[in-house]
């Protein structure tokens, strides 16, 4: 069929819209969104366990079986689990050489022919690192954590996240017309989503900074943290937005004109 | 003491942070769902205005045979417009383009300036003093104006009360590479739903400098184009504004342009955006305040949209802020909090609009597979936040040592002689 002959003509995107009311999004977020941030609220104490023996079966393979501890520590109104681990802070030449390579990275990175976001970024990651060197090399008797401290501000960090990601989720994916069930399911799977990629990255952190440097502490916690979230909360979303912009494309039931 | 401001300030930026997420969500629900207030492209009128279009151009050989082919083929009323291409100090073949244009069509007049002020202001200003038309369109020399355009934004000033009206902006070279593409998302997020949503709660819908008219005999009136301020759109609808005028948005009055396509150039732009967009922060913060002319709710919108782009300061020093708490210790009772700086900073600076307005905007627009792309606006947070940062300080200085910026234009890439297709 040519282009002239179209059977049936859309609205023009200018002014269409959908049906729905704020009235019916916040029934749903009641109904959805708020009930799995309760279960997170109500049951952080069992996570944060869950999440610790898995934490503690992996290192277990890199550690000494006695060296990973799992501890308690209190929060709001019950107890979250944590790993403990001996921690590995730098020694002067470390730090002395974190700093210098840092400053080295920090005149030479403008001028590398790179995308400037790229170049932002690691701008942004090797100016923390340069300020936790110089931080190790003049104040280190000043640092005010230990492995088991990073331990618990990145467990009540990470149940922050745990709650407000089906808050956020349910603000972007509930208004949305696509079916409740596809969305409570999209929903739930970011949810899991988290709890397994905040697991695998309590891992990672751990070995890090027992392993090889307290050092890097600030640069994990800044750039590694709650910001790369976004990149899974976003993309999950944006599957599946396309999903449904593909299903409703075309659909002429589906839109409404402007009033 | 030091910690206790510390932690204040960190508070106050989640607040902010908050704030513009609750203000981008309450758009996208109404864009969505509530009524749309149409502009008024439907009117048929058989006494157009007399409109005159002003196009800036430096060194714009590229890309001065498209629009002017284009406005050629327009279906406005070629007793009723004159085309002003300003060649403001162009060093390639910009004037004989314009001139050979200039003689084959009466209605286009070019304009060449070699001395006084450059830049788009003064341009504006010098053509506007010649120019007859009651009405004032302006393109930027890149756009590719469809044929009806003229008549939809010139349509709006039958409005007695509309002093601007702003059309929508679309990317022409979207596929060119992922900046374009982001770029396109910026601009689907921004119009489709930011703009609209602002026109349907009868908010403050922003003049944009192109694909958009004024009144010109009112505009001369109020002084014409201030010279000291790079941003003379948002300057323009705020003066408009709080002199009892309305600024209109055209969601129909679709246009294309070129979008930069090196990070290099993008930087240059949101710097010099921001450069200006702060001066005129700076100079009509209180005047906004006071007007009566504005409803609260206008007031409340015109100063999120003044701060626009100051938050992204506000951001980056919050992220200090937090270094310098986590190093001395203080970060634990943020540490859920945290998080949510993050929501509000990501959601309304990853691309100017948070994620769910873009997906929505592109939703409605029918847009498929570019909605895969909005993870990748984290390219632009931290980017974002550095060149604004930059900008805004350089505004600060501007104003408090009334130094002039100089203005620097937008690099075009399009091929000399290509039609500037839209992809």
């Amino acid at each position: 069929m040519s282009k002239a002959a179209k059977s049936v003509i859309l609205y023009h995107r200018s002014y269409r819209k959908i049906s729905g009311s704020a009235g019916l999004f916040f029934l749903q977020f009641l109904f959805i969104a708020l009930p799995l941030s309760l279960i997170i609220a109500l049951f952080y104490p069992e996570i944060t366990l869950f999440v610790c023996r898995i934490a503690k079966a992996a290192l277990s393979t890199c550690f000494p079986v006695d060296a990973v501890k799992i501890i308690a520590a209190p929060y709001v109104i019950g107890e979250i689990s944590i790993i403990h681990l001996p921690s590995q802070f730098p020694s002067v030449l470390n730090s002395l050489i974190n700093a210098i390579v840092c400053l080295i990275l920090l005149v030479c990175l403008p001028k590398i022919e790179m995308a400037k976001p790229i170049v932002t970024f690691c701008m942004v990651v090797v100016f923390i690192n340069f300020v936790s060197s110089l931080f190790f090399l003049f104040f280190a008797y000043r640092f005010p954590y230990e492995l088991a401290d990073y331990s618990v501000l990145y467990m009540k960090q990470q149940i922050g996240i745990w709650f407000f990601v089906p808050v956020i989720m349910g603000f972007a994916m509930l208004p949305l017309p696509s079916t409740l069930l596809s969305k409570s399911i999209t929903m739930l799977i970011t949810v899991f989503y988290s709890l397994l990629f905040g697991t695998v990255r309590y891992v990672v952190f751990l070995f890090i900074l027992s392993k090889v440097s307290m050092l890097y502490m600030a640069i994990l916690f800044f750039v590694f943290g709650p910001l790369v979230d976004f990149i899974y909360i976003v993309g999950i979303y944006s599957i599946h937005a396309m999903r449904l912009a593909e299903k409703i494309k075309g659909d002429f039931g589906f839109w409404k004109w402007s009033y | 003491m030091v910690i206790l401001i510390l932690k204040a300030y960190l508070l106050v930026f989640i607040g902010v942070m908050v704030f513009y997420f609750i203000r981008h969500f309450i758009f996208t629900l109404n864009r969505l769902f509530y009524e749309q207030r149409m502009c008024y492209q439907d009117i048929i009128d058989s006494d157009l205005k007399t409109i005159s279009i002003l196009i800036p151009m430096h060194n714009e050989e590229k890309v001065a045979t498209n629009i002017l082919d284009l406005l050629v083929e327009s279906d406005y009323d070629k007793d009723k417009i004159e085309v002003i291409p300003i060649n403001d100090f162009s060093e390639d073949r910009t004037r004989e383009i314009i001139d050979d244009y200039g003689e084959r069509y009466p209605f286009i007049k070019p304009l060449h300036r070699c001395k006084g002020e450059r830049g788009k202001p003064a341009a504006l200003n010098e053509a506007l003093a010649g120019a007859t038309g009651e009405i004032i369109i302006v393109f930027d020399a890149d756009y590719l104006p469809p044929k009806g355009i003229l008549k939809s934004i010139a349509v709006c000033f039958n409005d007695p009360e509309v002093g601007a009206a702003m059309g929508r902006v679309i990317p022409v070279n979207t596929r060119r590479n992922i900046l374009t593409r982001l770029l396109d998302l910026e601009r689907t997020g921004g119009y489709q739903v930011d703009q609209q949503a602002r026109y349907n709660l009868k908010l403050m819908p922003q003049y944009g400098g192109t694909v958009g008219g004024f009144r010109r005999k009112e505009v001369i009136q109020l002084g014409g184009f201030n010279l000291r301020i790079l941003a003379e759109d948002t300057e323009l609808t705020y003066r408009l504004s709080i002199n009892g005028w309305k600024v209109i948005y055209a969601n129909r009055a679709e246009c294309y342009e070129e979008v930069p396509e090196t990070w290099s150039v993008r930087a240059r732009q949101i710097q010099r955006w921001s450069r200006g967009h702060n001066e005129v922060m700076f100079a009509y913060f209180f005047p906004l305040l006071k007007s009566s002319h504005l409803s609260f709710r206008e007031k409340f919108d015109g100063i999120f949209l003044l701060l626009v782009y100051v938050v992204p300061v506000i951001l980056l020093t919050g992220l200090v802020d937090s270094l310098v708490l986590f190093f001395l210790g203080e970060m634990e009772i943020f540490s859920g909090i945290f998080f949510l700086v993050f929501i509000g900073a990501y959601n309304t600076f990853g691309n100017f609009a948070p994620f769910y307005q873009v997906g929505t905007a592109c939703i409605l627009d029918g847009a498929i597979h570019r909605i895969l792309l909005l993870p990748f606006l984290i390219f632009n947070f931290l980017f974002n936040m550095w060149y604004i940062s930059k900008g805004f300080f350089a505004a600060v200085i501007d104003t408090v040592t009334r130094r002039k910026a100089g203005w620097h234009k937008t690099e075009r890439f399009r091929q000399a002689g290509s039609k500037g297709h839209v992809s």
